[in-house]
């Protein structure tokens, strides 16, 4: 069992350690910036009171506390620690079980004398060393970032059970799912939905403007990020909703290791069904190949958009969309929405469409890392030993990367424009619109991806998953930790027009279009100059 | 034009490693060309080399008359390729696999398609992640021969069969050759290539070390004589050509090579012969006269 624990380990030793770090400078850049943007609890207190009485951002963040500086910073970023240690932790399981099963690399070490079982619990208690790991992190970076070490701790703590409850998912959908994509996708959808109910439940919650605090609905109990938030590690530290995700741990992984033991090697609840016997007249060049590939990906993400996007309206009830925004008030919401400037329920629009966008351009960039996947893996050499033109092959996935994109970004704004039938039917073309205009920063996504596949092919994967993040932390949180400008400006979603509103500036998105036009132009060229790498 | 593949001091370096370091081949139209070598000799990158998928370090190729890398999918429309590692892609049936790369080359000849499920008795519904190696590679195989190629480049494509389908590939690279197709046929397996081939490259190390028909390289090589005689071993040991004259019992043991024959047996038949074999040399024991002596 240590040994299986340290071959783990040992696998994981690169991404691991960049989750928990990533992790832990999300939870110091958030401390550090708050404290030089709200320097004292009434600049704070300002913030919280427009925030409880837009429920809507609450959904965005989570519950407000009080004024003080740890209760605030808690309330901006716990919710995305929490994402993290849950995506860290539902990506590391499948890698150590159903990607393994589905390998056949359970096989070789089932036939070693190790229980049935040991594989399975070697890689819950690696997801626990890992979580733990994570949580010393994210109280690090806290700490660093001047909060009280007391308070830091518990959140660190906090975030380690909430990616651990995970943990414990992620292994029964290991069972039941008959691949490790399937298994991955069913996790992070479970990831997604543990967000959206807390957003909901706090968003929904009881406010009490007085102490600056959102008693939350019942939907936030129902979720792990929930049981987390109401640690409330920097005031209250009350540590008995971690017993809540602790227990989902033990009796998922209870379950899990039952599952394990008593089924066979390779079999799974889920099953696959048969394919069809002929590939049909769709199926016959690459960029159709491609599609093929990716379009039940692409169905995934359009719905995590749809139900991302419908949330705007769902949300905007409380607003009072009518009402001109103070300077002051101005200021604070540009905090949470970024480059907003107008209406609210606009910025609450281009905020929730924003998140589509990351979205969007994930799915963009994942078309091209299929190309290299493909590669890789040698199925390419089966390609491109028929007659196909490279640049065929490549600018194929840049295609279905941009219909993939576009797939995503509006189904985002038909979800948010659907919202609003009911109350304000007007908006249903500015959402759609809304969407539309991620698509310049998608397809930067995708170009960039596409460019570094064409000259250092065995960063792509890594590369394009790194970009994505990146952008989307400069994108979300870049001026929350003040990033200057000029670097902000490098993320393509700082270029992305604010719609709907007044006055959308098309102009930079128009040079992000061009700029990644030339980059797609230059990987053709450089791929045509590189051989296969496996 | 006689030869479909021409290579001469083909090299190709990885680095510092030399993969190819000067390798000649020559392969013509209409033939069966077994290409042999033990794994890592660089049958796999000659081939890659071969359909444009890398680019030669140095030396002069040609397929069908054109450049690999440049023209490279020119010469693709007129061969078909099986990997030597056949990877699919997991999500896809067998049958849409087949029908994709047949598609991409202009479609598979439907009966051919229909006729080649049934003897390599392949399930075209399953996904490819639940085939085996076997099976894998029978789908590259079918897609392969399920249309008209001029050239076909296979890469120890029965290195996952059972015996029962081997006997269907075989049949088929015959099919091809008597419609006139050329095959590049690379394997370790001699069996296969004893049966099918007619002329055979050995590489090793990056170099092609002999080429020749079968009966030409057995030439270079001896045949095996175990006798039951009481002849004395000392006769043999001074007639030129007869090597590792030894005694198990009974049997008198020595190797001959074929122009010391005559003189070997007229040496034997002195004595009283009760028993006698001669073995002509398997293409393992060619295998091992080029690879033994590395170790």
């Amino acid at each position: 069992m240590l040994r299986l624990l340290l071959f783990r380990a040992r696998r994981d030793r690169i991404v691991v350690p960049i989750w928990v770090a990533a992790t832990g400078l999300l939870a110091y850049a958030g401390a550090a910036g708050v404290q030089t943007e709200f320097p004292t609890d009434a600049g704070r207190e300002a913030v919280l009171q427009v925030a409880i009485a837009t429920p809507s951002l609450l959904a965005l963040r989570g519950l407000p506390d009080g004024g003080t500086l740890g209760a605030y910073v808690y309330f901006q970023v716990f919710c995305y620690v929490a994402i993290m240690a849950g995506l860290m932790s539902i990506f590391l399981v499948t890698r150590h079980t159903r990607a393994d099963e589905e390998r056949g690399r359970l096989e070789l070490v089932g036939a070693t004398p190790v229980g049935r079982a040991a594989p399975l619990g070697a890689t819950v208690l690696w997801g626990l060393v890992a979580n733990l790991a994570l949580g010393v992190l994210v109280a690090l970076g806290f700490q660093g970032g001047g909060l009280a070490a007391a308070g830091s701790w518990a959140a660190g703590l906090a975030a380690a059970a909430t990616g651990f409850a995970f943990v414990g998912l992620a292994a029964v959908v290991a069972q039941l799912a008959p691949t490790s994509r399937a298994a991955n996708g069913i996790s992070a959808a479970i990831v997604g939905a543990a967000f959206l109910l807390r957003a909901v439940g706090d968003a929904t919650g009881t406010p009490d403007f007085d102490a600056i605090t959102v008693t939350s609905a019942w939907p936030s109990w129902l979720s792990p990020i929930g049981w987390g938030q109401h640690v409330y590690a920097f005031t209250r530290a009350d540590l008995s909703p971690l017993l809540l995700s602790a227990a989902l741990a033990v009796v998922a992984v209870v379950v899990a290791l039952v599952a394990q033991s008593r089924r066979d090697v390779g079999s799974s609840v889920l099953r696959e069904r048969n394919g069809r016997a002929a590939g049909g007249p769709l199926l016959r060049s690459s960029l159709r190949l491609a599609w093929r590939l990716q379009w039940p990906g692409v169905v995934g993400w359009a719905l995590g958009g749809l139900i991302l996007g419908s949330l705007a309206g769902t949300l905007s009830g409380s607003l009072t969309s009518a009402a001109d925004l103070s300077d002051q008030l101005q200021r604070v919401l540009e905090l949470f929405i970024p480059g907003g400037k107008g209406q609210l329920v606009d910025l609450l629009v281009i905020a929730v469409v924003g998140i589509a966008g990351i979205l969007a351009g994930a799915a963009g960039a994942q078309a091209i890392m299929r190309a290299r996947g493909d590669e890789a893996d040698g199925r390419a050499e089966l390609l491109l030993a028929a007659p196909v033109h490279r640049s065929a092959w490549l600018l194929g996935y840049v295609l279905v990367g941009l219909v993939s994109a576009a797939a995503v970004a509006l189904a985002a704004g038909l979800g948010a424009g659907l919202s609003f039938l009911g109350t304000e039917p007007e908006r249903f073309w500015s959402s759609l619109g809304a969407g539309a205009a991620q698509l310049p920063a998608a397809f930067a996504f995708v170009a960039v991806t596409a460019l570094v596949f064409a000259v250092l092919p065995r960063a792509t994967i890594p590369a394009g998953w790194g970009l994505v993040a990146v952008g989307a932390f400069v994108g979300q949180f870049g001026a929350l930790v003040q990033l200057p400008e000029a670097v902000r400006d490098i993320s393509p979603y700082a270029h992305t027009p604010q719609l709907p509103g007044p006055d959308p500036d098309w102009g930079p998105a128009v040079v992000v279009v061009a700029v990644s036009v030339v980059l797609v132009a230059l990987s053709v060229l450089a791929l045509r100059r590189r051989q296969l790498t496996t | 034009m006689a030869a479909v593949i021409q290579a001469s001091g083909l090299r190709k370096n990885f680095g510092r490693v030399n993969a190819l370091d000067g390798l000649n081949l020559s392969v013509d139209a209409g033939e069966v060309h077994g290409f042999l070598g033990p794994n890592g000799a660089g049958k796999s990158t000659t081939i890659r080399v071969l359909l444009g998928l890398m680019r030669a370090s140095g030396g002069e190729v040609a397929v069908l008359g054109k450049d690999p890398w440049r023209d490279a999918v020119e010469i693709h429309k007129r061969l078909a390729y099986v990997p030597g590692d056949v990877s699919l892609w997991p999500n896809l049936s067998g049958g849409e696999t087949i029908d994709l790369l047949t598609g991409l080359y202009g479609g598979a000849d439907p009966q051919l398609r229909t006729e080649l499920i049934k003897d390599f008795d392949l399930d075209p519904r399953k996904k490819a992640r639940s085939y085996s190696k076997g099976n894998r590679q029978k789908v590259a195989l079918i897609a392969a021969f399920a249309r008209r190629a001029d050239l076909y480049v296979l890469d120890e494509p029965t290195s996952g069969l059972d015996p029962v389908m081997e006997a269907v590939f075989t049949a088929q690279v015959q099919r091809v050759k008597s419609e006139g197709a050329t095959v590049l046929l690379s394997s370790h397996i001699l069996s296969e290539v004893e049966e099918l081939c007619d002329r055979v490259t050995i590489i090793r190390a990056g170099l092609a070390v002999e080429t020749g028909t079968l009966g030409d390289l057995r030439h270079l090589t001896s045949n095996a004589v175990r006798a039951i005689t009481r002849a004395p071993a000392a006769d043999f040991e001074t007639i030129p050509g007869v090597l590792h004259v030894r005694r198990d019992g009974d049997a008198l043991l020595f190797d001959v090579e074929t122009d010391a024959t005559a003189a070997a047996l007229a040496q034997l038949t002195k004595h009283p012969v009760h028993s006698l074999t001669v073995t002509p040399p398997s293409l393992e024991e060619l295998f091992l006269r080029h690879y033994g002596t590395e170790s």
